[in-house]
């Protein structure tokens, strides 16, 4: 398990990551979302065991992170910007990270160049598309058989074939190994796909971390059309997200489960109501909504 | 796990030496051609040991250059990780402690340097015995010397590596430290030289010192410089000074580097307060340099009496200096509206510093001792005057007094320096030092002075209370030489019989214990000679009846020292008195001709009745 307590983290004296408290299960995975700014990447650099946390404690299994080299060894980390040795290929970077490395797994790196049939390991890595630098990280960070993989923004650059692939292989080393993923994207569509557990960062503290079961089934979209033309005047008790009105028919985003916001709801004796899920994109946009200064929220909405 | 325990990561090491193989294979071709091909090339045919040693010996002074040019270049080749972002995360993700991946790339470097510098002396070592003219102390003194000067660059490389974020940068601060000792000396001594009144420029120790600090200068000094210094050390010895302080530079290095904080990489500086030094170096360097530069090209190339324009334009270069430090650390041109405090706290200082500098706030002008805290002083003369330069006069706290008269003198009335408008005046360099016990004052005054004027006074009365007091007991008078010389052209000479010399050494000592004048050991028993001097030139025989000078003795020859014109003019007398009687003998040759193997003087003789009346 992974638990970061109260990180704080500052940039130039600007406070980057403030009392970071989070979570991630082991087996789990975990989409980290954000805006950006909010300091996905900061985390995950920490989690890597790049930066140095200025206050707080990162651990991993209960062992600190940063400068243990017995915990970073069960880590991998797909970054946003790759690096590699200059001119060095996919098959030099497997022969490094063999060398440092001790569960790399050299029959998996075998088994893995028929997933990656696009990827010439010889060919030098810089010289390589993005996305099949993208896929030639993924074969080398799964053949670390890391208990931990960190991937920021993993399969931006990929095909929608080899996404799914990509995925495939990551979802079965979390079922076969117990692999804890924890993942950050803007595509919250494919994160709702894959995810089970849900942090929103923002402004570099976390807002909502929960599953992504619970997420959903504490905000409901509900569509109603009223007797008047007109909604009534909800009470405050009511966490009204976000209300809006398209002819007759008021879509209101409502704080609760969906039973029990209908039943408050009846009340106003609606001609016609219905409860619909709300996707994580738009848990992500109305959690966001409520903050003052995010400026997304009209121009989405 | 293989990297938990360790503190070197053979993988990473490996990896290193592989990925840089051009830069080690182009320092291991150089030295193959330098070292075994040309000595093949030079010796083959006569080959000797004694040869080779010193051909291996002239490569030591030499090398210094090229490995402080390799150096950085490996440092900033296996430290990769320090100027980028991405390979910062890359490193940093790694199961290895940071000293783990210091000490890899900090060995992966050193093997770089020093790998190829082996493998050519084992392999120069053949070519010797293939030659048969083998000189294997040499060659491994060379060795030696190669890994401790290669040690203490590349541990200077390596922390201003770990200093810096950039490896531009880095390479930069290398070089700009190499000098700016150096630089930063000679300005200061031309700035204190030219605007504070009686500034003894820096001494010996102080340039030694820059030198030891200008490693690139020091180490290319060759071995007669080395030991002619102030603090006499061997190559080797110096070699390893060098490698002491590359060690603590390592350890330096090894601290900051546990410390960096990645996110630095690609930073200018990596270290929050050497951004504050930085911004002051700057400032100081570019504000000094830069204003004196200025200065010369819009005022005068002669910087005395442009006190105020100097601390305009150091004060404009401390500014624009202020701005460009804290562009490169922001990477960013638009500093100005931000950071002017700064730009305006520069420039203000600079102004306080040369206007406390060129008015003399501190006092060092006006400054002169009390004759009772001086132990002892000492006073050099020296100038295109008529009468003669005067090194290391001393004087002690009574005879001081004459000193500081003269010192108040030219504090206090500040001599012109300028071309003299008529030939009545003459320049004149002063340097007088005081030995206050604890504290030793040097001042340093070139002047004109006026030919009779108060200051020659001073001058004169000074010199005479520093000259040595005459050693009564010390002179051992018998036949010899009396010549003269004086102001005003007139000069002689004449032999002295045992009876004669007495006399003259009896004047002598009553002219001293009088106060009329001193000795002046500066001629004695030399070949120089003075313009107003009296020399005595004591003779001895040899035992085949020739003679020779075996003492002489100067002093100065004026109108006050009654009693010698007084012998002088009665020997002068004698001297006719003999010579007309002579004369009037028939076999008497005119004038008597000294032996040739003596030392006699060159010029007629002159009546001394005159001086003989001198009060």
């Amino acid at each position: 398990m992974i638990k970061v307590s109260k990180v704080d983290k500052y940039f130039d004296g600007f406070h980057c990551l403030k009392e970071l408290t989070m979570t991630v299960p082991t087996g789990a995975i975990y989409g980290l979302v954000g805006p950006n700014g909010a300091g996905k990447s900061t985390i995950l650099r920490h989690l890597s065991g790049v930066y140095r946390p200025d206050a707080g404690e990162i651990t991993l299994d209960g062992e600190e992170l940063f400068e243990n080299p017995a915990v970073k060894g069960k880590v991998a980390c797909i970054p946003d910007e790759l690096y590699c040795f200059t001119s060095a290929s996919t098959r030099d970077m497997m022969r490094f990270y063999r060398g440092i490395y001790p569960n790399f797994d050299m029959e998996r790196y075998n088994a893995l160049r028929e997933a990656f049939p696009e990827v010439d390991e010889r060919r030098p890595i810089r010289r390589l598309s993005k996305g099949m630098q993208k896929q030639s990280a993924f074969w080398l960070a799964l053949c670390r058989r890391p208990q931990v993989l960190l991937l920021d923004e993993p399969v931006d650059g990929l095909d929608p074939v080899m996404r799914r692939q990509v995925w495939s292989l990551m979802l079965r080393d979390v079922a076969e190994y117990g692999t804890t993923v924890l993942v950050s994207s803007h595509n919250l569509r494919e994160l709702e796909d894959v995810c089970d557990h849900v942090g929103i960062l923002s402004h570099g503290s976390m807002m909502i971390e929960r599953s992504l079961k619970d997420l959903q089934g504490n905000v409901v979209k509900m569509q109603v059309v009223f007797q008047e033309r007109e909604a009534p005047q909800f009470p405050e008790e009511m966490e009204i997200l976000h209300i809006s009105q398209v002819g007759r028919i008021h879509t209101i985003i409502i704080r609760g489960t969906a039973e029990e916001v209908t039943n408050r709801l009846a009340v106003y004796s609606p001609i016609l109501m219905e409860a619909l899920p709300l996707s994580l994109e738009e848990i992500f946009i109305y959690e966001l909504g409520g903050e003052q200064d995010y400026a997304v929220r009209d121009i989405i909405l | 796990m293989r990297c938990e325990t360790s503190f070197f990561s053979l993988t990473l090491f490996k990896k290193e030496l592989t990925r840089y193989w051009p830069l080690w294979g182009v320092w291991l071709a150089g030295w193959i051609l330098v070292l075994p091909v040309g000595l093949w090339n030079s010796q083959r045919w006569n080959g000797s040991a004694s040869v080779m040693a010193a051909d291996v010996k002239t490569l030591l002074v030499g090398t210094g250059p090229f490995i402080a040019m390799i150096a950085p270049l490996a440092a900033v080749c296996v430290f990769f990780y320090l100027f980028k972002p991405a390979a910062a995360n890359f490193v940093g993700a790694l199961p290895l402690r940071r000293e783990g991946a210091f000490a890899t790339a900090f060995c992966a470097g050193y093997v770089m340097l020093v790998g190829p510098l082996v493998a050519v002396t084992l392999l120069t070592l053949l070519v010797e015995l293939v030659l048969g003219a083998v000189a294997a102390g040499s060659l491994f003194t060379l060795l030696g010397g190669c890994l401790l000067q290669s040690f203490f660059w590349f541990s200077f490389a390596t922390l201003c590596c770990v200093i810096s974020g950039n490896g531009v940068a880095a390479v930069c601060f290398y070089g700009i430290f190499n000098g700016v000792v150096m630089v930063m000396t000679a300005l200061l001594d031309e700035v204190l030289g030219s605007f504070l009144y009686g500034f003894d420029r820096f001494g010996q120790q102080v340039w030694e010192v820059a030198e030891w600090f200008t490693p690139i200068y020091k180490m290319s000094t060759s071995d007669r410089e080395l030991a002619g210094a102030l603090t006499p050390v061997g190559r080797m010895e110096m070699l390893w000074v060098y490698a002491a302080v590359g060690f603590l530079m390592f350890l330096a290095a090894l601290g900051l580097h546990h410390i960096r904080r990645a996110e630095r990489a690609g930073d200018l500086i990596a270290f929050v307060p050497v951004r504050w030094l930085f911004l002051v170096s700057v400032t100081l360097c570019g504000g000094l340099s830069l204003g004196l530069l200025l200065l010369v090209i819009i005022f005068d190339a002669r910087m005395e009496n442009h006190g105020a324009p100097l601390a305009g334009c150091c004060a404009v270069a401390a500014a624009v200096s202020w701005y460009v430090a804290e562009m490169l650390l922001h990477k960013s041109f638009k500093v100005f509206r931000k950071h002017w405090k700064g730009a305006a706290v520069g420039a203000l200082c600079f102004v306080v510093a040369i206007c406390a500098i060129d008015m003399d706030w501190i006092g060092f002008t006006t400054w002169i001792p009390a004759p009772q805290r001086v132990e002892r002083a000492t006073l050099t003369l020296t100038g295109d005057f008529d009468w003669p330069a005067r090194e290391g006069l001393e004087y002690d706290s009574q005879s001081v007094s004459s000193l500081i008269d003269l010192h108040r003198y030219v504090a206090q009335h500040h001599p012109d320096s300028s071309t003299p408008a008529d030939t009545d005046s003459y320049y004149v360099g002063m340097d007088l030092t005081y030995d206050m016990g604890l504290t030793t004052q040097r001042r340093t005054y070139y002047f004109l002075c006026p030919e009779g004027s108060e200051l020659e006074a001073l001058m004169e009365t000074a010199q005479v209370a520093g000259l040595p007091q005459v050693d009564v007991d010390a002179s051992n008078p018998r036949e010899g030489y009396v010549s003269w010389r004086r102001e005003d052209e007139t000069e002689g000479w004449d032999e002295l019989d045992p009876a004669q010399a007495e006399r003259a050494w009896k004047a002598v000592v009553e002219d001293f214990q009088a106060g009329r004048y001193r000795s002046d050991p500066q001629y004695n028993n030399s070949y120089q000679s003075r313009d107003d001097a009296i020399e005595l030139i004591w003779l001895k025989r040899d035992e085949r009846g020739y003679s020779y000078a075996e003492d002489t003795h100067t002093y100065q020859c004026s109108p006050k020292t009654t009693s010698m014109n007084r012998f002088l003019a009665e020997l002068q007398a004698e001297k006719a008195q003999e010579s007309q009687e002579e004369d009037a003998a028939p076999d008497t040759e005119a004038g008597d001709v000294p032996p040739s193997d003596t030392p006699v003087p060159q010029g007629a003789e002159v009546p001394l009745a005159e001086a003989a009346d001198t009060p």
